[in-house]
């Protein structure tokens, strides 16, 4: 279990960047990118996220001003994983702030990282660790061939990157976290701890509430295979392929909070002290699986997602409209 | 598909008009609509050929009795599905050719398990004397009103046994109707008290507690299966309805406050609909035998599609506001089911207490 770290390296290089481009970039793009994503020679981070706007994405406010060969940045991303050790980044930034609405005004850049006015600033983690940084753009200048597509196709273009981040093309927020810490996983924990002078697995409180979260691991597991039949899904088809990373993130912080809760005094302990069970890992993992309910869209937007994609089944009305990030999954995902 | 072709037809043959006219009926649903049903070939799915039957599993009915629940469409269907089960697995090849025929044709057969409250317990207080001679009440004897075959848990000397017993063997007064909490449902209290038993009639003394198991576990599949339909009519009305009702000037559906546990039902359901359908797989890989990863899937949708429905039905009236308080309000159908569901071959507890050894021995 100490092995199943949270987050693999390269992640966003492997899970996202790379299947984005071998979906999407030109022959170029594949030429110059694809084998560094592979080799891990080439790290790769992500700059969506800014200060001012995280949930609301479409509102990105970093700027890219095309200067004859060049595009000029300035702004600031945010939770940028492997901001220090990455050479390149996805980068959605602002192209025309005239654009008929803010969706049209944003392009989508293969940016490197190494290049000058591109400063990053280590963020610690409620971990404790580092991981992430702020990366901050000063007048950074890049080639314009690093524009990716055409100039207002980046949202068009984000939204593909978030369906291999969300999952929902095989990304990393749940098939991964599934290896990373299971049910078997807690059940074994509960042999070791002692409760009322017996261990925990026998208490029927306990019991039942790890047959719930059983279930409920299940329920995701085989959601995943009837996703495959389409005749099994027809009253919301999105739904399952929509409610992957909320179900599974959210199960998955709730099973390692109930983790440390049965830990007795244990559940004191933090990583770095010797009497911590299995080294703290229950409580490093609590703390890191916010990282999968926040990042990539938080649960609270993704309910809101969710929602409208079943509310627009029962009523074409002004929820679609105002539902352009749904809009985007849907065009993709049938386009 | 049987899948869709069952929704079409309780689509057609159970509007909620209909589900509301038969509220006070007697037997709770339609000959005709019976009839059809039996034309289709659906009450001898799970039968053998040589009784008439189309020989498919308990994996085709799974289907048929999730759209009956779409559709609150009450008919004996599940009654006479199990009890032709039981027959299966415990009747001679005689007493199977007397009875499963005619189940087949559409006579309504059902089970007479319970003298109490108790879905746990395998024992009964009913009792068979030596002189073949029955004396006992059973109680939620479903669709008993129209049932010609009854199938009842009794007690023989000492070891439980399942006997037979005919229609025209009972008095008029032998049965009385439950007040149930779900209006669309029937079941009944009936007194086999000096009922007399031909031996023929009594079924193998073999493995009964076995069968009652495999029975048991069966029940709570399809009644999961009906349940997880019922949950999605009922999140249709939800949907409906936040989709009209405007306050503070905005449709109400627009709240995230009403969106996000329509989203829980909606994720519950899913979660819900792959546990039966996975049971269902289950059921015709193994070819009818019930093992032990049988078991595990039969509780789990049981347990899943019970808290399903039961926070559907739950919310349903909640979300409709004063109209929710109504009995004219159709959320009153969802929350009354789901009370009634939760029940029937056990709550989530219980399942969840036997799945508990099956999963962390």
């Amino acid at each position: 279990m100490n092995h199943k770290a949270p987050i693999i390296f390269n992640t966003i290089g492997l899970g996202w960047a790379g299947p984005l481009i071998l979906k999407m970039g030109t022959e170029a793009e594949n030429q110059k990118y694809i084998k560094g994503i592979l080799t891990a020679d080439d790290i790769w981070c992500q700059g969506f996220s800014e200060p001012d706007n995280g949930s609301d994405l479409g509102n990105a406010q970093t700027r890219a001003v095309r200067e004859g060969d060049e595009y000029v940045l300035n702004g600031s991303k945010i939770w940028t994983t492997h901001g220090t050790y990455a050479k390149y980044m996805i980068l959605l930034a602002r192209t025309n702030p005239e654009a008929k609405n803010k969706y049209a005004g944003l392009s989508f850049f293969l940016s490197p990282m190494h290049a000058p006015g591109i400063t990053t600033s280590p963020i610690r983690k409620i971990t404790g660790e580092y991981g992430f940084t702020q990366t901050f753009f000063d007048e950074a200048r890049i080639p314009a061939e690093c524009l990716m597509g055409q100039e207002g196709q980046g949202w068009m273009i984000a939204m593909q990157t978030l369906q291999f981040e969300r999952s929902v093309d095989g990304g990393q927020a749940t098939k991964y976290n599934f290896k990373s810490i299971t049910s078997a996983d807690l059940i074994e924990t509960c042999r070791t701890i002692q409760r009322d002078g017996k261990p925990l697995l026998e208490d029927p409180v306990v019991q039942d509430q790890l047959v719930q979260f059983i279930m409920e691991e299940r329920n995701f597991l085989l959601n995943l295979k009837r996703s495959e039949l389409n005749a099994l899904c027809t009253d919301y088809p999105m739904s399952l392929m929509l409610s992957g990373k909320l179900e599974a993130t959210e199960l998955f912080r709730r099973m390692r909070q109930y983790a440390v809760s049965l830990q007795g005094a244990k559940g004191g302990l933090y990583i770095h002290d010797d009497e911590a069970l299995n080294g703290g890992i229950w409580q490093h993992a609590y703390f890191n699986i916010f990282s999968a309910t926040i990042g990539g869209g938080t649960s609270q937007v993704q309910n809101n997602i969710i929602a409208e994609h079943a509310l627009q089944r029962r009523a074409k009305d002004d929820f679609g409209k105002r539902t352009q990030l749904l809009q985007g999954y849907i065009a993709h995902r049938t386009g | 598909m049987i899948l869709e072709s069952a929704r079409n037809f309780c689509k057609d043959t159970s509007p909620i008009e209909q589900v509301r006219e038969l509220l006070e009926s007697s037997q709770g649903y339609e000959d005709g609509v019976w009839k059809q049903l039996v034309g289709l070939g659906w009450t001898g799915i799970a039968i053998p050929e040589r009784f008439g039957g189309s020989e498919l599993g308990i994996e085709a009915v799974v289907p048929i009795v999730e759209s009956m629940g779409r559709s609150l469409s009450a008919t004996p269907f599940i009654s006479c599905t199990l009890a032709a089960q039981v027959l299966l697995r415990a009747a001679s090849p005689e007493q199977q050719q007397r009875w499963l025929p005619k189940i087949v044709e559409g006579q309504v057969a059902t089970l007479a398990l319970l003298d109490n409250e108790d879905w746990g317990a395998n024992s009964t207080s009913h009792q068979l004397s030596d002189a073949l001679v029955l004396t006992g009440e059973k109680w939620f004897v479903d669709d008993a009103v129209t049932a010609e075959l009854f199938i009842i848990l009794t007690q023989y000397q000492g070891s439980p046994r399942f006997v037979v017993v005919e229609r025209n063997q009972l008095a008029d007064t032998a049965i009385q109707a439950h007040a149930l909490i779900d209006e669309t449902k029937r079941s009944a209290k009936v007194d086999f008290t000096g009922v007399s038993v031909t031996a023929d009639a009594m079924l193998s003394a073999k493995n009964t507690d076995k069968i009652l198991g495999e029975c048991k576990l069966m029940g709570a599949l399809l009644v999961a299966a009906e349940a997880v339909g019922t949950t999605a009519s009922c999140l249709n009305l939800i949907i409906e309805y936040l989709n009209t009702r405007k306050q503070f000037g905005k449709l109400i559906g627009s709240y995230q406050a009403l969106k996000h546990p329509s989203v829980e039902i909606l994720n519950k359901m899913e979660g819900a609909r792959s546990q039966i359908y996975h049971a269902a797989t289950l059921f015709e890989d193994s070819q009818g035998v019930i093992d032990r990863d049988v078991e595990v899937a039969c509780r789990m949708a049981k347990a899943s599609a019970n808290d399903t429905l039961l926070y559907a039905g739950d919310r349903a009236v909640q979300f409709h506001g004063g109209m929710g308080f109504t009995y004219e309000c159709n959320a009153q159908l969802y929350i009354r089911r789901a009370q009634w569901s939760q029940q029937q071959f056990g709550d989530s507890a219980h399942h969840r207490k036997r799945l508990a050894p099956l999963l962390l021995g």
